[in-house]
C-alpha cells in the first residue's frame, strides 16, 4: 500500500513512478533558505525514491530573470533525467526567444510568477508566452494564491486551448478559494492543480479529489523553497484509492508534461 | 513506527471554512490512531475565538474521561473580577488536570510586560506549567525574546514558527534557553536536521497544528527526515514528556 513505508521512515519503493511538478533552485534573500542547490535537491530526491522534478529558478523569480534561466539551464544540463526545467518569463521582457530554451532536452515548460514580477496573471504582456505555450502544447505552472489569479489563469485556459494551465498552490485551499480551483478545472479540461502548499488541513487531498478527481492533480512541494516531505507524505498516507495516489504523485505529471 | 506526542492540538470549530476536514473529538482520536500519536496536547476553539473562560471549561466538558487528551487552558492577565486571579487560575488547573497554558496576546489584546502579565507569569513558573504561544501570537521575533528574556524562570514553546523564521529564531535559542520551538510549519528544506545538527534536538517539540494544519504533513516530516532516531524520538515525545514532567501537579 502506497505511504505505509512513510511513519517508517522508509524511501518510496523504485516501481512507483513519482514526479514533483513544482520544484525550485536557488536561494531568495529575504528569508533563510536551506540545502538549495540543485544537488541537494536531488540528493533529496534520492533519499525519498522520487524519480525526478521540474524546477524553476528562485534567482529567476526573484531577482534576474535571464541569469536564473541560465542557472536552471545549468542544473538540467547537470542532472539530465532528474532535474527539468521551467523557463521562467516576465512581462517586462516578452520579447526573450524561447527557442532555444525548448531546443534543450529536459526544458519543458514555463513558469509565472506575476505577484513578484509586479503584475497581474492576465496581464497582457504575458500574452506572446502563452500564444507560443499555445503553438506547442506547453505547460504553464502559475504561482497562484488570491482568488483573481484563479480567475485569470481560467480566462487564459479558456483562449488558449492547446496549452496547459497548472494552477500552482491550487490543489489544498480553504474552500474560498478552492472553489475557484475546482470551477475552472471542471471548466476547462486544459487545467491542472498542483498540491504545492506550506498548511494544509487533513482531508483537504480527498475533498478536492472528490469534486474533480484524481486525473487532474499533480504532486507538487515548492522544495527547497520549503521542504518536501510534508506534502509527499500527506498525499501518500491520504485515504485516497493506490491508484489515485499513482496519478497525483507522478503518472499525471508524466501525461502533462511529456516526460 | 515512531510513537508521536502531538504538542499542537486545537479541538471545536474556527472561523474558516475547511471542507472534509476534522469534525470532532472521535474524527480527531482515529486521525491519532492513525498515526501513532498517543496523546495530543489540546486546547478548545472557544477558548481562543470567544471567551478563556468558557472555553477552558468546554474543553474539560468535551475531553472528559479520555486520557490521550492533555489539557492546555487559555490564560490572561487579571482584569479586575472578570478572570481569575493567577493564583487562583493556577489551583483550578492543578485541580482539574491542566498540564500546559496557551497565550493569546494579539488575538486577547493584552500586553505580555511584567507591568501587565508579571503575576500570571510567576504563578505559571512556581507550578511549573509551560506557556505555548503561537508566532502569530507575538507581533514580532523582537516580542519573543523580551518575553524570554523577561521571565527567565518560564517554559515558553513557539508553536507554528514557519519556514522563514531561521535567522530570527536560531540567536533567540542561543540567548534564551527557556524556549522550546514545536515543528508544525517548520518547514525549511533538511530543516529538523540541519536544525539539530547545530542546536541538538532537545528544544524541539512533534506538533500538527490541526486542524488548520495536518497531523499527516507533521509526521510525515518528522518520520522521513535524516535525523538519527534518538533524535526523532526526542522530537516526537521525549522533549515534550520531560517538559511536562515537571508540572507541579
Amino acid at each position: 500500500m502506497i505511504g505505509e513505508n512513510v511513519l517508517r521512515g522508509l524511501p518510496f519503493p523504485d516501481d512507483l513512478f513519482i514526479f514533483d511538478i513544482h520544484a525550485h533552485i536557488n536561494q531568495t534573500s529575504d528569508f533563510q533558505m536551506t540545502h538549495t542547490d540543485p544537488a541537494d535537491v536531488v540528493r533529496t530526491l534520492d533519499k525519498l525514491g522520487v524519480n525526478g522534478c521540474c524546477v524553476s529558478s528562485i534567482f529567476s523569480i526573484h531577482a534576474d530573470c535571464a541569469l536564473g534561466n541560465r542557472m536552471m539551464l545549468d542544473a538540467v544540463r547537470a542532472f539530465p533525467g532528474r532535474l527539468y526545467g521551467y523557463v521562467t518569463v516576465s512581462p517586462h521582457d516578452n520579447a526573450v526567444p524561447l527557442d532555444p530554451f525548448f531546443g534543450e532536452p529536459g526544458v519543458l515548460g514555463m513558469k509565472v510568477h506575476a505577484a513578484f514580477h509586479r503584475a497581474a496573471i492576465n496581464d497582457p504582456r504575458y500574452e506572446p508566452f502563452f500564444e507560443y505555450a499555445d503553438r506547442h502544447s506547453l505547460p504553464v505552472l502559475f504561482h497562484t494564491w488570491e482568488i483573481a489569479d484563479i480567475l485569470h489563469v481560467a480566462q487564459i485556459a479558456a483562449r488558449y486551448r492547446s496549452a496547459k494551465f497548472i494552477i500552482g498552490h491550487g490543489a489544498m485551499r480553504v474552500w474560498e478559494v478552492k472553489r475557484e480551483v475546482v470551477d475552472a478545472v471542471r471548466k476547462y479540461d486544459n487545467v491542472f492543480a498542483d498540491t504545492t502548499i506550506s498548511v494544509a488541513y487533513d482531508g483537504a487531498i480527498e475533498d478536492t479529489v472528490s469534486r474533480i478527481g484524481a486525473d487532474r492533480l499533480c504532486y507538487g512541494s515548492d522544495v527547497p523553497f520549503y521542504d518536501c516531505r510534508h506534502v509527499l507524505g500527506k498525499v501518500a498516507t491520504s485515504k485516497l484509492s493506490d491508484s489515485n495516489k499513482e496519478k497525483i504523485l507522478g503518472l499525471n505529471a508524466k501525461r502533462i508534461l511529456g516526460l | 513506527m515512531i510513537k508521536l506526542i502531538d504538542a499542537n492540538c486545537r479541538i471545536g470549530t474556527g472561523p474558516l471554512i475547511r471542507e472534509g476536514s476534522l469534525k470532532d473529538t472521535a474524527q480527531i482520536l482515529s486521525l491519532m490512531d492513525d498515526f501513532n500519536v498517543e496523546k495530543a496536547v489540546v486546547y478548545h476553539s472557544a477558548a481562543m475565538y470567544s471567551d478563556p473562560l468558557r472555553g477552558n471549561g468546554l474543553l474539560q466538558h468535551e475531553t472528559a474521561g479520555q486520557p490521550r487528551f492533555l489539557r492546555q487552558w487559555a490564560v490572561t492577565p487579571a482584569l479586575w473580577d472578570l478572570y481569575p486571579q493567577p493564583e487562583e487560575w493556577v489551583a483550578r488547573m492543578s485541580k482539574e488536570g491542566v498540564c500546559s497554558v496557551r497565550l493569546f496576546p494579539a488575538q486577547f489584546g493584552h500586553s505580555l510586560k511584567r507591568y501587565a502579565a508579571g503575576r500570571l507569569f510567576d504563578a505559571l513558573a512556581g507550578a511549573g506549567l509551560p506557556a505555548f504561544i503561537a508566532f502569530d501570537q507575538l507581533g514580532s521575533w523582537d516580542a519573543l525574546y523580551d518575553l524570554c528574556a523577561e521571565y527567565p524562570a518560564n517554559t515558553f514553546v513557539l508553536c507554528s514558527p514557519g519556514y522563514r523564521c531561521l535567522r530570527w529564531l536560531v540567536p533567540i535559542m542561543d540567548a534564551c534557553p527557556n524556549l522550546y520551538v514545536e515543528t508544525s510549519n517548520f518547514l525549511m528544506h533538511d530543516g529538523l536536521s540541519l536544525f539539530c545538527r547545530h542546536m541538538g534536538a532537545d528544544r524541539l517539540l512533534f506538533g500538527s497544528g490541526i486542524p488548520e494544519a495536518s497531523l499527516a504533513a507533521a509526521a510525515s516530516q518528522l518520520c522521513l527526515s535524516d535525523l538519527a532516531e534518538e533524535e526523532k524520538e526526542l522530537i516526537a515525545s521525549g522533549n515534550i514528556t520531560r517538559l511536562l514532567a515537571e508540572v507541579k501537579q
